[in-house]
């Protein structure tokens, strides 16, 4: 307990002694992670949208005129046993005119009671609802060839463009991540490499007393999770400035279509919290150990 | 205790020998002077008692175990064994005279009762007692060397390698460090101690390992300096 409080102290000490290198290594891991901040909440918010789009998203199933009522619910069963169908509501003729008139003003009752006299021309259908934005297509050509069935409808190019884009995002989340993961390691290291370097006395006399390299690693492991988790804080509270002060922005100005859209801040600010603590303590400390393991292995000959 | 079988050691960016053909037996408790110009192998002799390096050729045993065959962590346990002074002291400067000398046992963990016991009683030893609050920018270069050799003796080592410990000071207050030195041997402690100090050597009637170009020129019981 003693030691890990030495290990504590002497990290605060090393910190403070080179405050200008620490400073700028704290800095770059702000920036690197405001960036990835940002490509994060705008992955986030399309992932947020797109689900929100696939739990609104139907499909509805037109069904002939001819066939009998034994064969429509034949075709329900079809499709209820379906792994990917979650919700299902059959919807009559009546129930069809119903919603079609609902749609225009009293005025042109007279357009609907001719509907009426000559024969309600609205197919029956089945609306459903489908577990995944992915699933659509192979539950659309799954009922399209059914007999019984005259057409499925879907937002079909939507869907599309919606799931590419997603995937365009997602990528380029990955690359901006792993680029900046690749910046933030090699500042923290470098640090650690001049820090190493300014104490390498310490070091030569911690070797020659005999300490185990697990000793002389441990501070610096230290001093650099401490670095990665302060610029993490960081950056944590600066996205949650700007992230709020953007969806107050979008609700004042509620022409913008996303305002509606925006991922509730509690679920963006809780991931990224925990994944930016997480990424400053590992990169901190990965950077400390690969910098500090060089040194002492290029001074053993 | 220490013993050289027909070493040679030469330097990954060199194709000079810096050690050549040394052979040398150093028994427990002995005090030996190495000495010889700049260049002549001194230090190189000294880290490879240390084990910074293992030589080029021959082999090197401590206590009849071949050091060349140990593992790191059986290094470690090695170097425990033994305690280095520098010329250059090497004290860490943002420290107290106490938290240098007690850095070296707090390395290997050992409880805060038995330091501050150990590092009071190893201070009054050098000559430092009183002093445990002060930081070695405060010092002469007399009551550094003090410390770094409190630093050096606080774990009981077998070996003592000093490289040049009277270097840096004047004539009177290499003596003292001198006498101080001969005390820890007279407990048990075996010596090696690189110099270019003639006065020294030749006040303190010790055997002298005379290294030049790497070979061993002359090796005298109660020598004088080349």
């Amino acid at each position: 307990m003693r030691t890990l409080l030495n290990f504590v102290r002497d990290a605060y000490l090393n910190i403070k002694r080179n405050v200008l290198m620490s400073t700028a290594s704290i800095a770059s891991v702000v920036a690197a992670l405001i960036i990835m901040g940002i490509v994060l909440v705008i992955a986030i918010n399309v992932s947020y949208i797109v689900k929100e789009v696939e739990s609104n998203l139907q499909m509805k199933v037109y069904l002939n005129d001819d066939i009998s009522d034994q064969q429509v619910s034949e075709i329900g069963t079809y499709i209820q046993n379906n792994s990917h169908v979650t919700e299902m509501k059959y919807v009559s003729k009546e129930e069809a005119l119903e919603e079609f008139a609902s749609w225009f003003d009293s005025s042109e009752e007279a357009l609907l009671e001719g509907y009426a006299q000559t024969g309600n021309p609205l197919p029956r259908s089945y609306v459903i609802k489908v577990d995944n934005a992915d699933n659509l297509s192979q539950v659309y050509s799954s009922i399209i060839e059914y007999n019984g069935v005259t057409d499925v409808v879907y937002g079909k190019e939507y869907v599309s463009v919606l799931l590419k884009f997603n995937n365009l995002i997602n990528t380029i989340s990955l690359i901006v991540v792993a680029i900046l993961s690749a910046v933030s390691l090699f500042t923290i290291y470098n640090t650690i490499k001049l820090t190493v370097y300014a104490r390498r006395n310490d070091v030569e006399i911690m070797r020659y007393v005999g300490a185990s390299n697990s000793y002389i690693k441990i501070p610096f492991i230290i001093e650099g999770s401490v670095l990665g988790l302060i610029g993490a804080i960081a950056a944590v509270l600066l996205l949650r400035g700007g992230y709020t002060m953007m969806i107050g922005l979008m609700q004042l100005n509620s022409v913008l279509p996303l305002s509606t859209s925006l991922a509730p801040f509690n679920a963006v600010i809780y991931q990224i919290t925990i994944c930016f603590i997480l990424y400053g303590l590992i990169i901190g400390a990965g950077g400390s150990f690969i910098s500090v393991s060089k040194f002492l292995k290029g001074n053993v000959k | 205790m220490i013993k050289f079988d027909n070493i040679s050691k030469v330097y990954n960016d060199s194709d000079q020998y810096a050690l050549k053909d040394i052979n040398i037996y150093i028994k427990k408790g002995e005090f030996v002077f190495l000495v010889g110009p700049s260049g002549a192998g001194k230090s190189t002799f000294l880290r490879l008692i240390l084990k910074d390096f293992n030589p080029t050729y021959g082999t090197l045993y401590l206590n009849e175990v071949d050091v060349n065959k140990l593992k790191n962590n059986e290094i470690q346990h090695l170097r425990r064994r033994m305690g280095v002074v520098f010329q250059e002291f090497k004290l860490l400067e943002g420290k107290t005279v106490f938290e240098n000398v007690a850095f070296a046992m707090e390395v290997l963990k050992r409880d805060s009762k038995t330091i501050k016991k150990r590092v009071s009683y190893v201070l009054e030893i050098v000559g430092l007692n009183g002093m445990e609050d002060r930081y070695p920018q405060t010092m002469s270069g007399g009551e550094r060397q003090r410390v770094a050799i409190a630093r050096a003796i606080i774990n009981g080592p077998e070996i003592l390698i000093c490289d040049e410990p009277t270097g840096n000071l004047d004539p009177r207050t290499s003596f003292g460090i001198m006498k101080l030195l001969e005390n820890i041997n007279t407990l048990g402690t075996t010596i090696i101690m690189a110099t270019h100090d003639k006065q020294v050597v030749d006040s303190f009637n010790k055997r002298v390992l005379i290294l030049e170009n790497g070979v061993i020129r002359g090796d005298r019981q109660g020598g004088y300096f080349y």
